[in-house]
């Protein structure tokens, strides 16, 4: 493939995943959360009816798996933005003032790798008790910006040295208009890099936490909440696994496949993966 | 270490519940009984005292009290540490060799057929969740060809069994956890031995090592030591698993080791146990960044001078 169609086409299956999920209450053939009125409440296979078969209570798998996809992608995109910002402000500003302050912020940001995500998570978790979605949001993106914030940092270090900014610096700019206006433009491939692949890597958390009971919260949908209704006692029910899984590896898919193709399109120098 | 698990520390404080709480909850237990066992451990105590005493404890060695497995937590570790390194050390082990092995091959040969096919798999591989590949395995292989035996470590007639047959059953109960890792795993370092085997192999010196007659497989082995930084790295990120455990692989196929351990005591606000945890872990990521750097420097001398 050309190096224009391995963008292209990851592209526009996101784009094609960003659809479904806006257009989640039109397109479901049920609302998400619907109990059938006939009061069959039982995990059914599929049919034509339910071309992805029925969860335990008896509710329309496909239904909820668009509605689901809203919030996986919301969720992931929202907490990333978060994790981008987060992170550009913390490296940018580490990165340009350097010295002491610089060194002191990448001790603090080995401390804070120290611990593993997954352990911040489950104690926030415990804090809170139940997680409503707004703070799963705040949580993952608060967890999530430690890599952007060490690619930016020396990304900016190296772009502090170069002549522009000597002739901004020149004609009078202030600091703070140099590094936002003149430096920080340049870190933007590196961000649009990171940014794509720690969508991926968060629509696979948040589907990890929630089908531990630890993300989102029932009744609400996200393809993590399905699988974990699938785990329920009564036999194995393939299609709770298989669809909402497929999905999730799919979006996760999309996601790594552009960051690789942007990564090689804007640089061919390695960036951590 | 210290400000990592200190960190904890306060926030497993901050969470709502305590041990005795958790444990004791819809018991027709006596408040008063509760109250005193409360006392008697110091939990009653300001947040700083409770601290200071910890430290003081850590300092002289001592992890504390398991209020979970009423246990010192010292043997609860000794007893899921082995399990969870035996599981992770099996997974990182293979992830590792394969995973440098095919990126080193399709990084002589970027570009080409072979090459893309497994830039591909690895792709895909690497997008598959964890704990979902493990959920597709273990309904595959357990709940509906009914291949292999269900979760945990071994059977519970494990004891009663004949030597032979206490190996394959373990083995059988390995195999999957193990599976789940390592596929993950192996795209993991394969995707970054072959990127930076493939900017090697594009370096000059490649050229003047075949001018001057070295043969390919030497060749190869010039190129590769000097892609090796980017993995060891990587590896040295990795080796705290060894002691945390995979919590996602760990839960699903109920491997008894620290990963699942940790989860439970979060849950069971087990504050000394899972603050060991931490500190361990800690422990290790700082031991794995020293060793990855350490190992770089023996294998490219050029790093660090």
């Amino acid at each position: 493939m050309s190096a224009r169609r391995r963008t292209l086409v990851p592209l526009l299956a996101l784009a094609c995943f960003v659809v479904l999920a806006l257009g989640a209450p039109w397109l479901a053939p049920a609302p998400p959360n619907a109990i059938p009125a006939d009061g069959l409440i039982q995990s059914l296979p599929p049919t034509v009816e339910h071309p992805f078969g029925t969860d335990p209570l008896g509710r329309d798998v496909l239904s909820r798996m668009l509605h689901g996809a809203r919030v996986s992608l919301s969720v992931a995109f929202l907490s990333v933005a978060l994790a981008s910002l987060v992170g550009t402000t913390y490296g940018a500003a580490a990165g340009w003032i350097g010295g002491r302050v610089d060194a002191l912020c990448m001790r603090l940001l080995d401390v804070a790798l120290a611990v593993p995500r997954l352990l911040v998570l489950l104690l926030m978790s415990a804090l809170w008790g139940t997680l409503p979605l707004h703070t799963l949001v705040l949580l993952l993106g608060l967890t999530g910006w430690y890599d952007v914030a060490r690619l930016v940092r020396s990304d900016v270090r190296g772009l502090r040295e170069r002549d522009f900014v000597l002739a901004a610096r020149a004609t009078g700019v202030r600091e703070a208009r140099i590094l936002w206006r003149h430096v920080v433009p340049h870190v933007w491939p590196t961000l649009v890099v990171t940014a794509t692949l720690g969508v991926a890597n968060t629509i696979a958390l948040e589907a990890g936490l929630s089908f531990l009971g630890l993300g989102v919260q029932p009744p609400d949908a996200s393809w993590g909440t399905i699988l974990r209704d699938g785990q329920l006692p009564g036999g194995a029910r393939w299609w709770l696994t298989v669809f909402p899984g497929a999905a999730l590896v799919l979006a996760v898919l999309t996601c790594n496949a552009l960051g690789d193709a942007l990564r090689e399109s804007f640089a061919p120098r390695q960036v951590a993966a | 270490m210290w400000a990592a698990s200190t960190l904890v520390f306060v926030l497993l404080r901050l969470a709502p519940g305590d041990p005795y709480a958790m444990r004791f909850e819809g018991l027709p237990l006596p408040r008063a009984t509760i109250e005193a066992r409360r006392a008697q451990r110091g939990l009653d105590d300001p947040m700083p005292v409770q601290y200071a005493r910890w430290l003081g404890n850590i300092v002289r060695g001592e992890l504390g009290w398991s209020e979970q497995h009423q246990r010192p937590v010292r043997d609860v570790i000794a007893d899921l540490l082995p399990r969870t390194a035996l599981l992770m050390g099996l997974a990182l082990v293979t992830s590792l060799s394969l995973g440098m092995w095919l990126g080193a091959w399709q990084g002589t040969r970027a570009g080409s057929f072979g090459d893309q096919v497994a830039t591909t798999s690895t792709l895909v591989l690497y997008s598959l969740p964890e704990f979902w590949l493990a959920l597709l395995l273990l309904q595959l292989f357990v709940q509906t060809l009914g291949w292999l035996p269900a979760t945990g470590m071994v059977s519970a007639m494990h004891e009663i069994l004949p030597f032979g047959e206490r190996v394959r059953d373990r083995l059988e109960h390995l195999v999957l956890p193990w599976l789940a890792l390592s596929l993950v795993g192996v795209s993991v370092f394969a995707r970054f031995q072959r990127s930076s085997m493939r900017d090697a192999w594009r370096e000059p010196f490649v050229r003047t090592a075949r001018a001057k007659g070295v043969a390919e497989r030497g060749v190869r082995w010039h190129a590769w030591r000097t892609a090796l930084a980017p993995v060891i790295a990587l590896a040295g990120l990795t080796l705290p698993a060894l002691v945390g455990g995979a919590v996602f692989v760990e839960r699903i196929f109920a491997w008894p080791g620290m990963g699942n351990a940790t989860v439970s005591a979060v849950n069971a606000r087990d504050y000394d146990l899972v603050t060991a945890a931490v500190l361990l872990s800690s422990a290790v990521t700082v031991f794995g960044s020293l060793l990855a750097d350490l190992v770089q420097r023996m294998v490219d001398p050029r790093v660090g001078s």
